[in-house]
């Protein structure tokens, strides 16, 4: 007698419900597009040579490379050739930011690339799978005149990746090899003001350090950061939208349990889903900006891996649970088949961004590519995760398969049925097929943002409106799934109306073998709710 | 065989192994009234440093260049010493006569008088012709690092001679960037000879003033190329001095909102540094030509005009050659997130590529509207990234003062080669004289990263070739 809301619900409402839910997601894109900012910059820095003087040096002294107490510079490795300066007193320093600027925790994070300039030599040129170890210390302060101090000093091995275009003549020597971006550093949280970095290459002969590396003419780094003003429209729509998501959990929850019977597996998992979608809407980032907490971005990657588990588990259920033949599923162990390889992928990946994430939050310039056998490690994980993935993929498609194989089967023999049975199965197939629409819209969504995001060079102008269409991806796309779920536990919430008038105790008791197949899904008949009761009763007097 | 023989010359003047940095002494520190000075010995600077005073000094009188300043970090760079215009005319001179090599030496009496007259002659002429001036000439005469104008900003922009009106305002405004805007018309001056070392006309700068002399005055391919490659050296600099850190207005300066600029960097970034340098490239070096107000269809609008494409297109191909690297850091590493940049291209690469629009160059003349039109209406118009030109090229084979050409007496050619360097074609046809020279080559050598290099000296008989 009770359905879904999505079934009971009459067209124009629905039409109404649809189009409020469209108008909240074209303002997400809006809000994304227009109003924030790209969502991370990209600044380029040139390491400036500085020139360590004393030979021995007890305690750590930080270079500056501009502004009051800069060091002493060199413009080009002739100059240091021409004084007899040895490799291990050149520091390339960085400041973060540029000049006049400083960091904010609004930035969130910040990423570091190098890039060597190295110049082709007919007689230095870079020898096969040549190692540079990099002497790398990062130091802070808050104000431009304090003490450095210091925040992570490394020895790191970096594999040069170069390939020189042209034909090794002499003619091209002094063109620059094209080397691949290495990555260097990241940090989880930018709690500072400024940065300073202070890079050398040691060169020792005996030990083969940083020979063989050709003529390293300057170091390049990329300074990546969110953007202070996308973080902020971030997290003003995670603020708002988590009371939304919150409120329609506790409603939804409340009318399942409002119900006679114990809620079944597939109202459990929307649960679960309503509940991963407020884990991940928690806006906990504010306190990033008051405190130094450097996992914030594990966090925000642990809090992402458990939605889209949540979500990949949650379309496999559903089909399951509307597949419509006359097993008896309702238990989550009946599933582990197919949330087997979601689990397992996602603990791949997991593990994987432990041995990243989780390593540079002790030593930000951890870098598990650096090494083979990190390489070989974390492409293993990312292939198993992947092939889970594929797995599943299969599962899924199987499974709608299945049901809409079944759909058609039942199609023929509809009419056939008894009324409450009937209605019991349109409603399935209208649920079923309306939940496939949305979703395939949404997967769809996703798809093509996403491809449009990497094509496109991130803004389009549009008369004297830029919009940024990276921004408008990520704010889209988060406020898509997040009416998703939205729109899951509303509509899919039981519904207080009857199927029809007609609908007689005589029927109930006539069907009951249908009923105890009827119990597999959550339409199955259940009795009266408390306020039905009292509505009903008021309806008899 | 004469290109060999070149490298030899020099590498035995500098300490340094490094080959680059012997062009760039041949080419812009050096800078005689001959084509491409065979090197610029930069141990004699010093040296001659009293006899280029006494020699300003009986130039004062007619003109009122001083010796400026000897900058402290003389030491470091050779090339920082401060003459102004005519003071390194003399300091060429005086070059010219301590020069010992006997290869040379023969000839510098003759030269020293040539030089003096040709001196007087360009002073004279300099106050006659004030736009013969550039920009250029900041490439050759250092400026002082900016630090110390603090208080007095006026000196700085007073004292470069080249700069036009509006330039001088860009000058005060932007005093920081002044000696990257020399380093990059220095690159492009040193990349110019580089593409045009082995052609009759190669690039040679003259004096200090007007930097590659009256050639420039003609409308020509060359004038194209060196408008182009030198817009396209500023370019390069502007935006290397600001990954440097070096320059405080970079990448945020949006139309005047200082005190916004906190604001923009914390809410969206600064935007690329690229950007930068070609937007502070255009005002720059356009600025000369966009105060000048000639009637619509005069030939000196038309030069205008051929000037601005041909500083567009340098500048157009910094950016365009220019590559977008990404990197990925979405969630586990994932593309989810992507961040992108503008990436400099090698210098060269940009040199090879105006290069190559110089051979493609549209020849052009000022159509009835005031715009300028192809010659050959067969051909495409040329866009934005084409070089244009409205004169044809002056003969470089024989010195004539008039346009400005140098001739190619005395220029090194390469006997086996059939191509423009070849003795045949470089020396016209007038024949070229032989010598034998012994060539000191480092060989051998061990490197390590930077500033330790270990070489034997071997050396060999080489013969060279040089231009009647």
């Amino acid at each position: 007698m009770a359905g879904a809301i999505i079934e009971n619900m009459s067209t124009k409402k629905l039409v109404i419900v649809g189009v409020i839910l469209l108008l909240f997601q074209a303002f997400a894109f809006m809000v994304g597009g227009l109003i924030a900012p790209s969502p991370t910059t990209a600044i380029h820095y040139l390491a400036t040579k500085c020139v360590d003087t004393v030979k021995h040096r007890q305690e750590t002294k930080w270079f500056m490379p501009w502004g009051p107490n800069q060091c002493d510079k060199i413009r080009t490795f002739d100059e240091a050739m021409a004084k007899k300066i040895e490799a291990n007193n050149i520091v390339f320093a960085v400041h973060i930011p540029m000049n006049n600027k400083e960091m904010s925790p609004w930035f969130q994070f910040m990423l570091v690339i190098l890039q060597f300039d190295i110049a082709f030599k007919m007689y230095n040129q870079i020898e096969d799978g040549a190692l540079v170890t990099i002497d790398v210390g990062l130091a802070y302060r808050d104000d431009t005149l304090g003490e450095w101090t210091e925040m992570a000093h490394s020895i790191e091995k970096r594999k040069l990746n170069c390939n020189f275009t042209t034909a090794k003549t002499f003619e091209n020597e002094g063109r620059y090899y094209e080397c691949d971006l290495l990555p260097f550093m990241e940090v989880g949280s930018v709690a500072h003001k400024y940065y300073l970095l202070n890079i050398r290459l040691p060169v020792n002969e005996r030990k083969k350090i940083n020979v063989g590396i050709g003529e390293i003419k300057d170091i390049r780094l990329v300074g990546i950061h969110q953007n202070g003003g996308f973080t902020k429209v971030w997290f003003a729509m995670k603020t708002f939208l988590t009371p939304s998501i919150l409120i329609i959990m506790i409603w939804y929850w409340r009318r399942i349990t409002l119900m006679s019977r114990p809620p079944v597996l597939l109202e459990k998992v929307i649960l679960a889903l309503g509940i991963s979608m407020t884990f991940i809407n928690i806006p906990v980032e504010w306190f990033s900006v008051g405190f130094n907490w450097t996992w914030m971005l594990l966090f925000g990657d642990i809090r992402q891996g458990i939605f889209y588990s949540m979500l990949l588990s949650f379309w496999i259920i559903f089909c399951g649970e509307h597949l419509m033949d006359q097993t008896e599923r309702n238990r989550f162990s009946v599933y582990w088949k197919q949330v087997g390889p979601i689990v397992f992928g996602s603990f791949c990946l997991f593990i994987f961004d432990m041995c990243e994430r989780g390593v540079q939050l002790t030593n930000p310039f951890y870098s598990i590519w650096a090494s083979d056998v990190g390489t070989e490690l974390a492409m293993a994980f990312i292939i198993v995760a992947g092939i889970c993935a594929c797995l599943y993929f299969l599962f899924l498609c199987f499974m709608v398969f299945q049901v809409f194989r079944n759909i058609s089967g039942k199609r023929t023999s509809l009419p056939a049925m008894s009324k409450a049975r009937r209605l019991h199965y349109e409603g399935l197939i209208f649920r079923f097929k309306f939940l496939m629409l949305v979703t395939l819209t949404c997967a769809a969504m996703t798809v093509i943002f996403f491809i449009i995001s990497q094509v496109n060079e991130g803004h389009w102008h549009w008369g004297e409106h830029t919009v940024q269409v990276n921004s408008a991806f990520f704010t889209g796309i988060y406020g898509m799934w997040n009416l998703y779920v939205f729109a899951i536990m509303f509509l899919y919430a039981p519904s207080h109306k009857r199927y029809g008038d007609e609908q007689s105790s005589g029927d109930i008791g006539a069907n009951s073998g249908e009923d105890i197949q009827l119990t597999t899904t959550i339409t199955h008949v259940d009795g009266p709710t408390e306020i039905y009761k009292m509505t009903g009763k008021e309806a008899q007097e | 065989m004469s290109e060999q023989m070149t490298r030899t010359d020099n590498s035995q003047e500098n300490t340094g192994p490094w080959r680059e940095a012997h062009i760039s002494d041949l080419s812009v520190s050096g800078g005689g009234r001959r084509n491409f000075s065979w090197r610029a010995e930069q141990q004699l600077v010093s040296s001659t440093e009293r006899s280029s005073a006494d020699c300003c000094r009986l130039l004062r009188r007619r003109c009122v260049f001083l010796l400026l300043c000897s900058s402290p970090s003389e030491a470091l760079n050779p090339q920082s010493t401060c003459f102004s215009s005519l003071c390194s005319l003399c300091v060429v001179v005086t070059r010219r006569i301590m020069d010992t090599r006997p290869v040379r030496r023969r000839r510098t009496g003759a030269l020293r008088h040539l030089l003096l007259a040709a001196a007087f002659l360009a002073c004279s002429s300099q106050l006659l012709v004030v736009d013969a001036n550039s920009w250029w000439s900041l490439a050759l005469t250092p400026i002082q690092r900016p630090e110390m104008y603090i208080i007095g900003a006026q000196p700085l922009c007073s004292q470069l001679s080249g700069l036009s009106q509006g330039q001088r305002k860009l000058c005060q405004l932007y005093q920081d960037h002044m000696v990257y805007i020399g380093d990059g018309a220095k690159t492009g001056i040193k990349e110019c000879q580089y593409q045009f070392r082995q052609r009759r006309w190669n690039c040679s700068t003259v004096d200090n003033t007007s930097v590659f002399g009256r050639v420039m005055q003609i409308g020509s391919r060359e004038t194209a190329f060196t408008y182009s490659i030198s817009a396209a050296g500023v370019v390069n600099a502007i935006s290397r001095a600001c990954r440097e850190g070096e320059l405080s207005t970079c990448g945020c300066s949006r139309a005047a909102r200082p005190r916004d600029l906190p604001r923009d960097w914390l809410w969206g970034g600064c935007g690329d540094n690229v950007h930068y340098g070609y937007r502070f490239a255009r005002e720059f070096v356009d600025a000369r030509e966009r105060e000048k107000n000639y009637p619509r269809g005069s030939a000196e609008h038309a030069r205008t005009l051929m000037n601005l494409q041909n500083n567009e297109a340098g500048r157009q191909a910094v950016y365009n050659l220019a590559n977008v690297a990404c990197k990925c850091h979405g969630v586990s590493g994932s593309c989810s997130l992507k961040t992108c940049w503008l990436q400099l291209a090698d210098f060269r690469t940009v040199g090879e590529y105006l290069k190559e629009k110089y051979d493609s160059a549209a020849a052009m003349r000022i159509g009835r509207k005031g715009k300028l039109e192809l010659v050959d209406k067969r051909f495409n118009m040329p866009t934005q990234t084409d070089l244009v030109y409205i004169d044809p090229s002056p003969d470089y084979c024989l010195r004539n003062e008039t346009t400005g050409s140098l001739g190619t007496q005395g220029r090194l050619c390469n006997k086996t080669s059939e191509g423009m360097d070849g003795c045949e074609l470089m020396c016209c046809g007038r024949g070229y004289d032989q010598f034998k020279t012994y060539k000191h080559e480092r060989c051998h050598c061990k490197f390590h990263w930077c500033c330790y290099v270990k070489c034997k000296r071997c050396t060999s008989l080489v013969d060279q070739f040089v231009c009647k």
